[in-house]
């Protein structure tokens, strides 16, 4: 399909937008002016509405945007998705709403009329659609995880800082009281230095490790199966990828890891002196496909996986060995808690060992220290880390103020200076998987499986620096004619 | 079938009691030679139970030490019996042991068992209650009891015993023991064991077609003891050992060759606790396959493994299914963890070392240790090493009961094969399901998941979630007991 030909990013017009950034900025004395003074028929207040486009507005594009919808300020503008099916309900929510197919399309004809954008496609879509949107100055909110490469997680965190836009990943539990109690604890010294960190999940909930869908299907007329595509290799269509499934095959998603450890990574992340990890290593359950015959299903992500990261503490205090576990299986049950106590909870969990004390959490559910009678025995510090209005549910609503204040006026949960190494950190795990899953044929037949090994990461560079294969999962290729 | 011991003075009794009064030792069978006379105490004359596969091989190793004469064949199908039926032609060929044993116990003096792991326990029972010297494959048997009841009946029968785990008699572990002896890793507090296996198929559903039985296979013996089930398309030879009605998965396959090491050198005995997880199954979007006759496609077991006179309690962690512990810091990156697909690891408050399958290249960590210390030879090798293993059991049953060990008889390999049996037992319970109450028809609760089991190992029970008591000791198809 030809290029779209995009209008500059930036206007020179005194654009709503930009009104709103001016008025954010230099004139917070009187802040915003309700429409209702301006008013007057045809005219548009520019500083009492957030106009907001979705792009991606099925499942969680869909709540994500009742939950913007939610702050009175937020009008949901502009809808967007390659799939007339998946749009259907936040249509009929949001039925004055435009609603668009190709989110270029919109982006071009309608930029001077949206101020934000929301991004929640598939994975493979997220970094095109934001920069889009970003390069546009538009203040973006991504679902998580934030992007499916390494690279383009890097790339979009420059780009907020370089346009000045308001950002925020949409781990929404990065907003939630929990992990404000965890970090006061763990500040307060009542688990000494952490030197270790479990993390788990049950995702993936759905098959994983199988083979590639084959098959000949039409096109379901309500989807733009070109769209749909869009960043990914040309395919034919098949309905196992959609709406959901596409998570569990590398070329749209990023797995279990993807899928959760944005939520259950978040609290190391925002509790620990951590960013980028030098190493990474793992291991998968391997598929058989049939007697002593290993089935080599690159295409899909594992049916469950372990990870291990090594983080150097930003302190200077040592490292962080992190351990990451899907799939079903669990780390090791922390010496302090009871035989018949449960783990985290049904979603996962994370476990940090310090050098005075476990505790363990996730992050919908309150941290305790464990053993979990030591929660009476210690004085637990006040809150002194403010908490999100609404905490979880305020990701959103938080997010919609910080656009009217301003890039750099409002601290949000999930900017994405936070959550691009909390992405690329999630996403170093499925590039340790498929170089795991790398498989080479020798002239005899023989297969081996050269990127079982420990990956060696140079952060700065983004780059594996033993193991060079290893580095074609840092940043795919886009299809043409798309580019970041 | 009920087995009594023999009242007459067979060869057998014989030739225990020759290795009892060791003062004249063997008599060489040509000094007492003359037509038809069968030397008694140079020959141990062998029946193998389930002669295809690795009792093939185990029963030509019996053979190659020159002293055994392998006398019976039994296997209940003919195309598994072929390759040992021409190798040994004088060897009379039974389908059911019950027969073999009632028929011929007067010329048996040991047994060799390598049935499918459902029918270890009671072949190797019916074998051990009319005297006879046993060797049973790895894993000793299905089911903690039987392990138990295996490792009581070689105290009482005053049989030779040794498990097929053939490693237990190479140079690997020895070394291990030597240096762990020697102190150099200190007091060990976590051991990691992992495994490839299964490398075939696992927590998939039952193939339900119902399949034509081949003429040559006695489908009702093969079942033995496992509940009646109508024959399925490559259950056998091989496929049975995915399947916990007869097998007993990785943890079964490999389990008795990696964590012999460790068992062995720590002196282990039983576990105090044990936790798993397996990797999960989804047969669609959020509908988890449930498929309990299968074992899972990978699992993360860990025992703990009580204080033991001044030593710390253990941790051992078990991964199979293609999961692997962390590597080692102390490794470098080209250096190969065990043997790769499978190994073991000890951490100790002062140093690693690690071994592949079988004890195979003991190496201290870092492996440049290994050049720095010398710690002289005190543990004495088997001839052959883990190739010995075979010529060593029919030298001890030719020796006579507590005459001269063995590298792995059942007092070792049956708490080592309980132990290994308690990962089993982990995985069924975590996958034992109820109808949630006030749920949804599909909505079940695991009880057994996300909890640790608490094990009395003296009185064989689960003590914090009896229904995991269950698969401590099957029951058994009717008429067949051990």
């Amino acid at each position: 399909m030809p290029k779209i030909k995009t209008t500059p990013p930036l206007s020179t017009s005194l654009s709503r937008r930009s009104f709103l950034k001016n008025a954010a900025v230099g004139a917070a004395a009187f802040s915003i002016v309700p429409r209702f003074v301006l008013g007057g028929n045809g005219f548009i207040a520019p500083s009492d509405t957030l106009y907001i486009a979705g792009i991606g507005v099925g499942g969680k594009g869909e709540s994500d945007l009742t939950g913007f919808a939610k702050n009175p300020k937020a009008k949901i503008a502009f809808l967007c998705d390659v799939d007339d099916r998946q749009a259907a309900t936040s249509r009929g929510n949001f039925p004055g709403a435009k609603y668009y197919k190709d989110f270029r399309v919109m982006l071009d004809k309608e930029g001077k009329g949206i101020d934000a954008v929301s991004v929640s496609t598939p994975d493979h879509m997220h970094a095109a659609a934001a920069m889009a949107a970003i390069e546009r100055k538009k203040h973006v909110y991504v679902q998580k995880p934030l992007t499916h490469d390494i690279y383009e997680a890097r790339m979009l965190a420059e780009a907020a800082k370089k346009y000045k836009v308001v950002t925020q990943m949409g781990n929404q539990f990065g907003s939630a009281d929990h992990v404000r109690t965890a970090k006061e604890w763990v500040d307060a010294g009542l688990i000494g230095d952490v030197t270790r960190v479990d993390t788990w999940t049950n995702r993936p909930v759905w098959p994983q490790g199988i083979p590639t869908p084959t098959g000949t299907f039409d096109v379901p007329k309500e989807l733009d199966w070109d769209l749909w595509l869009g960043t990914a290799k040309q395919m034919d269509y098949n309905p196992a990828y959609l709406p959901f499934n596409w998570r569990g095959w590398w070329e749209f998603g990023t797995g279990a890891l993807g899928d959760m450890a944005c939520h259950i990574m978040d609290a190391p992340f925002r509790i620990l002196p951590i960013d980028f990890p030098t190493e990474v290593e793992c291991s998968t359950t391997t598929a058989w496909e049939g007697f002593f015959k290993e089935a080599n299903y690159k295409d899909a992500c594992p049916a469950s996986s372990i990870i291990h990261l090594k983080f150097p503490r930003k302190d200077g205090k040592g490292d962080i060995k992190f351990t990451w576990m899907d799939g079903g299986l669990l780390p090791e049950r922390p010496e302090g808690l009871l035989p018949g106590e449960r783990m985290g909870d049904t979603n996962g969990g994370y476990i940090f060992y310090g050098t005075k004390g476990t505790l363990m959490g996730n992050y919908a559910i309150p941290p305790v220290l464990l053993p979990t009678s030591r929660m009476k025995e210690v004085t637990l510090p006040s809150p002194s880390i403010p908490r999100i209005p609404g905490a979880q549910d305020g990701h959103y609503t938080e997010w919609v103020d910080a656009c009217f204040l301003g890039y750099g006026k409002k601290q949000l949960s999930s900017p994405f200076e936070f959550a691009g190494p909390v992405t690329e950190a999630v996403l170093m795990g499925n590039l340790a998987i498929r170089s795991y899953q790398l498989q080479k044929v020798a002239a005899n037949g023989n297969i081996s499986y050269p990127g079982r090994q420990k990956l060696l990461w140079d952060a700065k560079n983004m780059k594996i620096t033993n193991f060079d294969e290893a580095n074609a999962f840092v940043k795919r290729d886009y299809r043409a004619p798309w580019s970041l | 079938m009920d087995h009594s011991l023999s009242k007459s003075v067979s060869r057998r009794t014989f030739l225990r009691n020759a290795g009892v009064a060791t003062a004249f030792t063997i008599v060489p069978r040509f000094v007492i030679g003359g037509k038809g006379f069968r030397a008694p105490s140079d020959t141990l004359y062998v029946a193998g139970i389930g002669a295809g596969g690795k009792g093939e091989s185990d029963i030509a190793h019996f053979a190659k030490s020159g002293k055994a004469q392998i006398s019976f064949l039994c296997d209940v199908d003919q195309r598994r019996a072929a390759t040992s039926v021409k190798d040994f032609p004088n060897a009379k060929f039974y389908k059911d042991y019950r027969e073999m044993l009632d028929k011929e116990q007067k010329h048996i003096d040991a047994v060799s068992v390598s049935t499918p792991d459902h029918n270890h326990a009671i072949q190797a029972m019916a074998a051990m209650q009319l005297g006879k010297h046993v060797y049973v494959q790895k894993p000793l048997t299905h089911d903690i009891y039987e392990a138990r009841m295996l490792t009581e009946a070689a105290k009482k029968y005053k049989v030779v015993t040794q498990m097929g785990n053939q490693g237990s008699s190479g140079d690997g572990v020895r070394q291990l023991q030597e240096w762990y002896n020697a102190g150099l890793i200190g007091d060990v507090h976590t051991v990691y064991c992992w495994t490839n296996r299964p490398i075939w198929p696992q927590g998939i559903p039952w193939p339900s077609q119902k399949a034509e039985i081949p003429k040559e296979l006695d489908w009702d013996l093969w079942l033995g003891t496992a509940p009646y089930k109508d024959y399925v398309e490559k259950l056998v030879p091989f496929n049975w050992r995915g399947w916990w009605d007869y097998g007993t998965g990785a943890l079964g396959d490999m389990a008795c060759h990696i964590i012999e090491p460790p068992f062995k050198v720590l002196g282990l005995g039983y576990p105090e606790a044990v936790e798993c997880s397996v990797g999960s199954v989804y047969v669609d979007e959020f509908k988890r396959g449930y498929f309990p006759e299968s074992c899972p496609p990978s699992s993360h077991i860990i025992m703990t493994f009580p204080e033991r006179q001044g030593k710390s309690k253990i941790k051992l962690h078990w991964m199979d299914g293609g999961i692997q512990p962390e590597r080692l810091d102390e490794l470098g990156p080209n250096e190969k963890m065990g043997d790769g697909a499978n190994g073991a690891t000890f951490i100790g408050t002062k140093g690693k070392m690690m071994c592949g399958t079988y004890g195979l290249a003991p190496s201290l960590l870092p492996t440049s240790r290994n050049n720095e210390v010398s710690i002289p030879q005190s543990i004495k090798r088997v001839p052959g090493g883990a190739e010995g293993h075979y010529a060593q059991w029919v030298e001890a049953c030719l020796a006579g009961y507590g005459k001269m060990e063995v590298s792995s008889p059942f007092d070792i390999a049956g708490p080592l094969t309980e132990s290994i049996l308690m990962g089993n037992l982990a995985i069924r319970s975590y996958d034992l399901r109820k109808p949630r109450e006030g749920g949804k028809p599909d909505q079940f609760d695991y009880p057994g998941r996300f909890i640790k089991l608490l094990w009395d190992g003296p009185s064989m029970k689960i003590t914090n979630f009896d229904a995991a008591n269950q698969f401590v000791k099957r029951d058994y198809r009717s008429g067949w007991k051990v």
